[in-house]
C-alpha cells in the first residue's frame, strides 16, 4: 500500500511544472527566476553572462508591463519557462508573457475593507511549486492559484488581520510545504513561521517567534509583555538542503520604541533563526539586536555561501544587518564568526568576542529624543544583498551618515492598533520617495557598497545623491544590477564599481532587479514606480 | 493612531498647517499699517517676490507666509535674511567644463544632474558629468533690511503680508 502512494506521489510530481527539485537545483537553470531570492542560497547572483561590460551599452528596453495598482512595487518576480508571474500591489497576481509583456490571465484579490497594514499596502511576491502558486494576502490568508489558469485552488486564513497580521511577504516552498510568517510588528502582533501543505493548505507546524510562559526564551520577556511582542516575519527565508535547515530574519520587538516596557534580550526579535525544515523545531538562532529600541528588524535576506574561513571551509551564513553591522556566521551552528559596521552607527561601543552588541544605555530612545546613528531605516533594510561567486564580494545597499531622533512614551495595547511606544524623527523620509529632492549632504546619502566577506572591510561603493530601497542582482558577466529611489537603472562593474550604464526610468525602485533568458537572450527586469522594465541587448 | 504613508513633503504640510493655525494669531499680533505696508513692499521686495497677484519668481512667493511663519521669524528673516534659508532655496554655482558658470536655485537633484532656475529665471538642466565644479550656496540671496527699514516699517510689510493671508 505505502508503495502505492508512493508510486502515486511520484506520478505527481512528473507532471508537474515545477517539482521541488527544480527549486532545489535552480542555480542550474539561469534562465529562470523560480523562488522570491532567486535560489535557496538567496546570493541574487546568476550565471548568466550574455550582457557583460563590453556589451551593456547596448542594451534596450523591450517591454514594459504597467500596474493597474498605484501602490509601491516591492515584489520580485517569478520567471518560469518564459511567463513572469508577479503581484500586481496588493494581492492581485498576473502571468506575463516573457517575450512581449503582453497579460496570459490575471487573478484578483478582493481585501475586506478595514484592512490597515503598518507601512504600506504591499506586497513581495510570490512562491512555485508543482502546478502552483502562492500568494500570502494583506488579510492575513494564504492562497494557491493555479499556474496555468489563475483560478483559486485553496484559501487559508494564517492570522486574524483585525489583531494586526498581514502577509506581505512571498511564500518559500521546500519539499511539499508552503513557508510563510506575518508581518505587524507595529501593531502588538506575536510573530511565528508556519508552514502549510501544498496540496492541502493544511498547517503542518508553526514556530512562535516569541515562547511562551515554560518555553524556553520566555523568560526574556517580563510579565505579559510577550503577548503582543512583536517579532514579525516579512521577508522570505533561505533554505540548506543539506542540513535541512530554513532560515528566517525575524523583526522588532514591539513596542519598537520602548524597550523599558519589555526588560530582557526579547527572543526571539532581532535575530535568525534555523528551523528544521520539516518539522519547525529550532535548531539555533543568533540575536542580532538584544532588548532592540530602535526597530532594527533582523529582516534581511540570509546570503548563503561556502567559504574558505581561516584555512577551514566553513558553511557560511553573510549578513547585512539593519542596525548597521555586517555579520558573517556559521550556518551549521549559528556560531558568530565576524562582525563589523559598515555604516556609520553610535548605538552600540561595538561588538564582543560572540557577536553581541556593547550597549551605551545614554542612547537608548528617550522622553526627550536621543539622536542616534543609524536612523530608523537602519544602515540597510529588507532590500536583497547579493554574493557574486564570481568576485568573491558581498554586496549590499546601504543608508549612511544619518540619525534619526529617537523618543519613546508609553503605550498601552489595544488590540490592532498601532503600538509603537514612541517615534523617530529623520530628515530621511523613510519608504517614500520625493519627486523633489533638495536635501543637503548633512541628511545622509546611499551607496551600494562592496564587503570582502574574510573581514567586513569595504572594497568599493558607488555613491548616491538620495538613498535607494533597490536589491541587487550580481551576474556572470560581471556586472551589478540594481536601481535607486530616484528612478534610475544603472548597472556597475562588479569589480570596482565603476558605473557603465544608466537609464533614467521615473518611479522609485524598491525591489529587486532579476536576469533571465527565453531561447539563448538574456534579459534584465526591474519595477520602477508602477511598471516592471524589462531590458535586453539590441539585436 | 493609525500610521499614515505620507510623503515628507506631505507630513511637512500637515505640519504647517497645524502650525498655522497657531501662528495665525501670532502674526495678527503685528502693530502696522498694511497700506503703507504694501507700499513698502513694492518698493523693496517685488522685484524678487510674488504677494498675492504681482512680483517676481527669484525667491519665494510670499502670499501666505504669514500662515507659515511667526511674527518673530518674519522679523528675523527682514534683518538677518540667513539665518534660515530652506534647502529649497539654496543656491548653486556651477562651473561648465567650458569655464562658464550658472548660478540660481537649485530646483532638484540626483545623483547625475540638477535641475536649476537661474538668476534670469531661466529653467536650466546642468548634467553633472559636464561640470568642473558644483558648490552649494546656503545664503540668501536677500538683504537684510536692518537698518534700511525701521521697526515699524518692517511691522507694516508683516501687517500687509497678515492681511493676505486673511484674505484666503
Amino acid at each position: 500500500m505505502k508503495s502505492a502512494i508512493l508510486l502515486c506521489a511520484i506520478a505527481l510530481i512528473a507532471g508537474a511544472q515545477v517539482p521541488y527539485q527544480r527549486l532545489s537545483d535552480a542555480v542550474r537553470e539561469p534562465q529562470n527566476w523560480l523562488t522570491y531570492n532567486g535560489s535557496y542560497a538567496s546570493t541574487h547572483y546568476s550565471t548568466l553572462d550574455q550582457i557583460r561590460s563590453d556589451n551593456v551599452s547596448a542594451l534596450e528596453l523591450k517591454w514594459v508591463w504597467q500596474a493597474n495598482s498605484l501602490e509601491k512595487i516591492e515584489a520580485t518576480p517569478l520567471v518560469v519557462d518564459g511567463v513572469m508571474y508577479l503581484t500586481d500591489p496588493p494581492n492581485d497576481v498576473v502571468a506575463v508573457d516573457g517575450q512581449t509583456g503582453r497579460v496570459f490571465w490575471r487573478y484578483q484579490y478582493v481585501l475586506p475593507a478595514g484592512v490597515a497594514p503598518c507601512c504600506g499596502r504591499v506586497n513581495r511576491g510570490l512562491a512555485i511549486l508543482g502546478n502552483n502558486l502562492y500568494l500570502g494576502t494583506l488579510d492575513a490568508h494564504l492562497v494557491a492559484l493555479d499556474a496555468a489558469t489563475g483560478r483559486k485552488r485553496w484559501d487559508v486564513k494564517v492570522a486574524d488581520y483585525e489583531q494586526g497580521y498581514s502577509l506581505t511577504l512571498a511564500p518559500l516552498a521546500i519539499h511539499d510545504k508552503i513557508i510563510v510568517g506575518p508581518a505587524g510588528g507595529e501593531l502588538g502582533i506575536r510573530g511565528f513561521i508556519a508552514a502549510y501543505d501544498a496540496e492541502t493548505g493544511k498547517e503542518v507546524w508553526r514556530f512562535k517567534t516569541i515562547p511562551e510562559p515554560g518555553e524556553p526564551g520566555n523568560e526574556t520577556w517580563n510579565g505579559d509583555s510577550w503577548k503582543h511582542g512583536g517579532a514579525p516575519v516579512w521577508l522570505t527565508g533561505s533554505y540548506d538542503s543539506e542540513l535541512n535547515l530554513t532560515y528566517w530574519g525575524i523583526g522588532n520587538p514591539g513596542p519598537d520604541w520602548n524597550p523599558e516596557l519589555r526588560p530582557g534580550d526579547n527572543l526571539y526579535s532581532d535575530c535568525v533563526v534555523a528551523l528544521d525544515a520539516d518539522t519547525g523545531k529550532l535548531k539555533w538562532y543568533f540575536q542580532f539586536s538584544p532588548h532592540d529600541g530602535f526597530d532594527f528588524d533582523a529582516v534581511q535576506v540570509p546570503v548563503l555561501t561556502d567559504l574558505n574561513w581561516k584555512g577551514k571551509p566553513r558553511k557560511a551564513m553573510l549578513w547585512g544587518n539593519r542596525n548597521g553591522f555586517f555579520y558573517v556566521l556559521d550556518r551549521s551552528s549559528g556560531e558568530f564568526l565576524l562582525g563589523r559596521p559598515f555604516v556609520k552607527q553610535t548605538w552600540t561601543a561595538g561588538l564582543d568576542e560572540r557577536g553581541r552588541p556593547i550597549r551605551l544605555p545614554e542612547r537608548m530612545p528617550s522622553a526627550e529624543g536621543s539622536l542616534t546613528y543609524p536612523g530608523v531605516q537602519g544602515g540597510t533594510n529588507w532590500y536583497a544583498p547579493s554574493f557574486s561567486s564570481l568576485t568573491g564580494l558581498f554586496y549590499l545597499t546601504s543608508w549612511d551618515d544619518y540619525p534619526g531622533i529617537y523618543y519613546s512614551w508609553e503605550q498601552p495595547y489595544e488590540a490592532g492598533k498601532w503600538f509603537a511606544g514612541g517615534s523617530v524623527r529623520a530628515e530621511l523620509p523613510a519608504i517614500t520617495r520625493q519627486e523633489i529632492r533638495t536635501a543637503g549632504p548633512e541628511a545622509g546619502y546611499g551607496a551600494i557598497r562592496a564587503l570582502d566577506p574574510a573581514t567586513g572591510r569595504r572594497v568599493w561603493e558607488y555613491r548616491m545623491n538620495d538613498v535607494s530601497d533597490s536589491g541587487l542582482l550580481t551576474t556572470a558577466g560581471g556586472l551589478l544590477f540594481s536601481g535607486n529611489r530616484e528612478g534610475h537603472f544603472l548597472v556597475l562593474n562588479a569589480r570596482d564599481g565603476k558605473l557603465l550604464w544608466t537609464r533614467y526610468l521615473g518611479g522609485q525602485v524598491a525591489s529587486s532587479p532579476i536576469t533571465w533568458s527565453v531561447d539563448g537572450r538574456q534579459f534584465v527586469s526591474i519595477a520602477s514606480g508602477h511598471a516592471v522594465f524589462t531590458f535586453g541587448l539590441r539585436q | 493612531m493609525p500610521a499614515f504613508a505620507l510623503s515628507g513633503l506631505q507630513v511637512w504640510e500637515v505640519v504647517t498647517h497645524i502650525r498655522a493655525l497657531g501662528i495665525l494669531h501670532d502674526v495678527s499680533q503685528a502693530k502696522g499699517d498694511a497700506a503703507a505696508g504694501a507700499t513698502i513692499f513694492r518698493a523693496n521686495c517685488s522685484r524678487c517676490h510674488r504677494a498675492g497677484d504681482a512680483g517676481g519668481l527669484t525667491g519665494p512667493d510670499l502670499t501666505s507666509i504669514a500662515a507659515r511663519r511667526s511674527y518673530a521669524e518674519l522679523r528675523e528673516s527682514l534683518r538677518d535674511p540667513d539665518a534660515v534659508v530652506a534647502p529649497q532655496y539654496w543656491s548653486v554655482i556651477a562651473t561648465m567644463a567650458t569655464g562658464q558658470t550658472v548660478r540660481g536655485i537649485r530646483l532638484n537633484e540626483d545623483t547625475y544632474s540638477l535641475q536649476v532656475r537661474d538668476e534670469t529665471g531661466r529653467l536650466v538642466s546642468l548634467l553633472k558629468r559636464n561640470l568642473k565644479s558644483v558648490a552649494l550656496d546656503r545664503r540668501s540671496p536677500m538683504p537684510s533690511f536692518a537698518g534700511k527699514l525701521s521697526d515699524g516699517q518692517m511691522d507694516d510689510v508683516i501687517a500687509w503680508l497678515t492681511s493676505l493671508r486673511s484674505e484666503q
